[in-house]
């Protein structure tokens, strides 16, 4: 069985001294034009996702991104084998080159802005459905709003973004910014300061721009 | 940290962010090919319980990027 980490570009640089899953050693298959890194395992069933493998996939892919372009997998991505995992990539018909192109030398700020705690619409008194109404559209607007605003002030950097509005209890709505890595530290100032209590995490391996789809959204 | 600080408290809620955006990118984001393995919801709440306790260690937050600067 192999487990997959990333889909990488063809270069020569040498893989990252780190090891795989169950200290496994890492090593690349070719796919077109493009490479997976990958670990072999004996058994036939996956590592254990515990806390170690999440974490030991993630220092996989962030290592891998000091060296080349990557897309990661999502972890768990296993194989019976090199040609099982070549097909399944080649079915997905991307173009992998131009995705990791896409994406070189780019990272991703992930982005929480909190739910404003008014009290939330489940406080109210109970049969008040008219306020109930009226306050989950008005934090749907403040959760938009909070988008708007913090695509202008990330505007001049930001090469894609993905936002989800999801305004609820705790939080009014998540994005992943796709920025220039030497724009990162910029990019953390320009989430903070935007006047809506972002809270920014990054810089990430590029999560959520693995499709030409996601790398083309630009605002909210 | 800068002029900026955020206030006393506001710190915890970073890593609690931290660990939530780690494992959404790692459950929920990322190139989906078939034969995935895929997990149930309950397990992945599993998943942020197991992983909070660990968050607190240096190396793994500044991997997080709880670092203020780079």
């Amino acid at each position: 069985m192999i487990w997959a980490y990333a889909i990488v570009d063809a270069a020569r640089a040498p893989l990252p001294r780190v090891p795989g899953l169950d200290g496994a050693p890492l090593s690349l298959v070719h796919v077109g034009d493009a490479c997976a890194v990958v670990s072999r395992h004996d058994d036939a069933s996956p590592p254990e996702w515990s806390r170690e493998a999440l974490l030991g996939h993630e220092a996989v892919v962030e290592a891998l991104m000091s060296t080349r372009a990557v897309l990661p997998l999502r972890f768990g991505t296993t194989q019976p084998d090199e040609v099982a995992l070549v097909r399944a990539l080649e079915q997905e018909h991307r173009d992998w080159p131009a995705l990791l192109e896409r994406v070189r030398g780019r990272v991703e700020l992930a982005v929480t802005v909190p739910a404003v705690d008014d009290g939330g619409p489940e406080q109210q008194a109970p049969g008040d459905g008219r306020r109930y109404l009226l306050d989950k559209v008005a934090r749907h607007r403040a959760a938009v709003d909070a988008a708007r605003r913090l695509d202008q002030a990330m505007a001049p950097i930001s090469e894609a973004v993905n936002t989800r509005i999801q305004p609820g209890d705790d939080v009014a709505l998540k994005a992943a910014y796709l920025v220039r890595r030497t724009h990162a530290a910029d990019a953390r100032r320009r989430i903070e300061s935007a006047g809506v209590g972002a809270i920014c995490t990054g810089p990430w391996p590029p999560y959520s721009f693995t499709s030409a789809e996601r790398l083309e959204r630009m605002s909210a | 940290m800068t002029s900026s600080a955020p206030r006393a408290g506001t710190l915890a809620a970073h890593e609690d962010v931290a660990l939530v955006d780690l494992v959404d990118r790692l459950l929920g984001e990322g190139v989906v090919i078939a034969g995935d393995i895929t997990l149930a919801v309950a397990d992945v709440d599993l998943v942020y319980v197991g992983l909070r306790a660990l968050i607190s260690s240096v190396a793994t937050a500044e991997r997080m990027g709880l670092s203020v600067e780079e």
